[in-house]
């Protein structure tokens, strides 16, 4: 059943959230031209990769079946075993995870504001992270521009 | 002892039925049998305010069915003034099921951002919000209060804030059903120093595909194509 509940305190978070949001180190828009390679995007997006201590990351075939389900058509470029570092994404933070570097992806559009309708969008590129040994989806990030 | 284990057998057979309805998941995601047109459809609210310091809303978490090559997004959002300015979080899905948590942010047409993260649990309802820092022009997604990314963009301020479910193509499903609402509860928007009841208007969308109820604090969405 859906119920309806108040959260009153959320207000008085969501303002401590901003007073101390200065204390994220947050990535600046202002690049240009991405470096389109595992390093390139581990630094757009604020992710440090070291060398892991896991031998066995993921079963390469449940690396590949995760990325045709997450990203029908595309393969895998490059990938790197790490233990990802975050600053700004707490869900990897930490964690043994393998950094997959991807090759044609298609996006099916973005979510634009209400009433633009926007052309095509390619990818420039797309790093997609998965979880070590478990192989569970951890994050994806992607560079997208509007295809001229 | 058979008569007595008859209407305990028929009592789990008609559990065993209802199991779909009482969860109000499985059910979820119908073909609408509509053509793939390309066409972005929307089904929301929006609010002007220029330099708004941020939108939440309690999101339910559907599950709709998207066809080949679309998507279905339920979000809120900081909208700039301009083409490709924005920053959203919300539950989003594409084709064959594949579920996440998607944030995206722009600040021109060659500078288009999507972090995908693990979805919400299926009929969940989970805070999801866009706060903006106008002194360091910081934009920072949560989920659950939680700040689970932030980036600086300084290209432009907000002028307002969108909570909408959206589709790019007409063939995928809006989402929310008739009856299975996508629900957008206790929206609010920052503004002047205060957080505000969400008063966003309903901006225009086809009612022939689409339905929208409630007020801009609690507001649902669906498709009127799907009953579940």
């Amino acid at each position: 059943m859906k119920a309806h509940i108040g959260r009153k305190a959320l207000g008085t978070s969501l303002l401590l959230a901003l007073t101390f949001a200065g204390a994220f180190v947050a990535r600046a828009a202002t690049q240009g031209v991405p470096d389109c390679s595992i390093a390139g995007m581990a630094d757009e997006y604020g992710l440090t990769l070291t060398t892991p201590s896991v031998s066995d990351p993921v079963a390469e075939d449940q690396l590949v079946r995760s990325v045709a389900r997450d990203y029908p058509g595309a393969s895998i470029a490059d990938q790197q075993v790490a233990t990802i570092d975050s600053k700004g994404l707490p869900t990897v933070d930490g964690r043994q995870g393998v950094v997959v570097l991807l090759a044609g992806v298609t996006p099916v559009g973005i979510g634009a504001p209400q009433g633009f309708q926007p052309g095509p969008i390619r990818a420039r590129c797309v790093v997609s992270v998965y979880e070590a040994l478990s192989g569970e989806f951890l994050v994806s990030l992607e560079n997208l521009e509007a295809a001229p | 002892m058979r008569a007595r284990a008859r209407p305990i057998l028929i009592a789990i057979v008609i559990a065993g039925l209802l199991m779909p309805w009482a969860t109000g998941v499985a059910l979820a995601k119908c073909n609408p049998g509509r053509a793939n047109n390309g066409t972005y459809y929307w089904v929301g609210r929006s609010q002007a305010s220029s330099g708004s310091g941020g939108v939440y809303s309690r999101l339910y978490t559907y599950s709709p069915y998207v066809t080949n090559g679309g998507f279905s997004y339920a979000w809120v959002m900081l909208p700039g003034s301009g083409n490709y300015q924005w920053a959203q979080i919300g539950n989003y899905e594409v084709y064959q099921g594949v579920r996440k948590t998607a944030i995206q942010y722009a600040w021109s047409s060659t500078q288009v951002h999507q972090i995908n993260l693990s979805p919400q649990t299926l009929g969940s309802f989970v805070y999801q919000t866009v706060l903006w820092d106008p002194s360091s022009h910081r934009f920072t997604f949560q989920i659950a209060s939680s700040t689970v990314y932030s980036v600086v963009i300084s290209q432009w301020n907000p002028a307002g804030a969108q909570i909408s479910s959206e589709i790019n193509t007409l063939s995928t499903q809006m989402m929310g059903a008739t009856g299975n609402h996508q629900n957008f509860w206790d929206s609010h928007i920052y503004y002047s120093g205060a957080w505000h009841n969400y008063a966003g208007g309903v901006t225009g969308y086809n009612t022939t595909y689409f339905g929208l109820s409630g007020s801009a604090v609690n507001m649902d969405t669906w498709d009127l194509a799907c009953s579940a």
